[in-house]
């Protein structure tokens, strides 16, 4: 990580993740101008134990699209947090 | 067509659109909101349906290339609901029209399952011990 620069991730929650936080989206600064999805996803269950993430299944879409760990996301990406989902 | 809405679904509408003189077969399906479910501790009186509009759109539109691509269909319309919805109202709807019935029942049930398995939609019942989210499953990638 490049310690020198810093960004903002907007994060937007839906479902049960959305009426924990009450809010519709987390705003979370990370030490460097991106962050794979896996460290993203370790850095938001230390950072907001109250979210849950480790009680429930879920997978983050960027730019509308699931993505897997590897993908690396930065502030202009759309970021959303998926949990189980119960349409129909 | 393919949209989400907040607004009651028209089921007679929706026939009317699907339909086209070239079709011998119009297959849909339609998804109600019922009184009970196994998991609920008490009688179902409506589910709340929220959904990631922007993508649910993005991955119908996807569905409806598929079937294009799949079967050889004519028309193809997916609407869901999205807000509060009470007992007996339809929360989704697909329907297909093709020349004849095998390609409508094999791309309409494509459709139904596809939505349900990859359209970030969530569903929180009301009852009269309370409101709870619906345990769901893990979206398909």
């Amino acid at each position: 990580m490049n310690l020198s620069e810093c960004a903002t991730l907007k994060i937007r929650l839906f479902g049960i993740l959305r009426e924990k936080m009450d809010s519709d989206n987390l705003l979370i600064s990370i030490h460097d101008t991106s962050i794979s999805l896996k460290e993203l996803g370790k850095y938001l269950k230390e950072l907001c134990p109250s979210l849950g993430l480790n009680e429930i299944n879920f997978v983050f879409a960027v730019n509308k699209v699931i993505c897997n760990g590897d993908t690396n996301v930065k502030p202009s990406d759309e970021i959303a947090i998926i949990p189980p989902i119960s349409g129909g | 067509m393919i949209l989400t809405t907040k607004d009651t679904i028209d089921q007679t509408k929706i026939f009317d659109q699907v339909k086209d003189d070239s079709c011998g077969a119009i297959v849909s399906f339609t998804g109600l909101v019922r009184d009970h479910n196994s998991n609920s501790k008490g009688k179902v009186e409506g589910i709340f349906y929220e959904t990631y509009d922007e993508m649910v759109e993005e991955i119908l539109k996807n569905i409806e290339k598929e079937v294009f691509k799949n079967w050889n269909i004519k028309k193809f319309i997916a609407v869901h609901r999205t807000g509060y919805l009470q007992v007996g109202e339809i929360s989704v709807i697909v329907a297909v029209s093709s020349e004849h019935r095998k390609e409508a029942f094999e791309a309409c049930s494509y459709g139904i399952e596809n939505i349900k398995k990859r359209c970030p939609i969530w569903k929180k019942e009301k009852t009269q011990f309370g409101n709870e989210w619906i345990e769901g499953v893990k979206i398909n990638e």
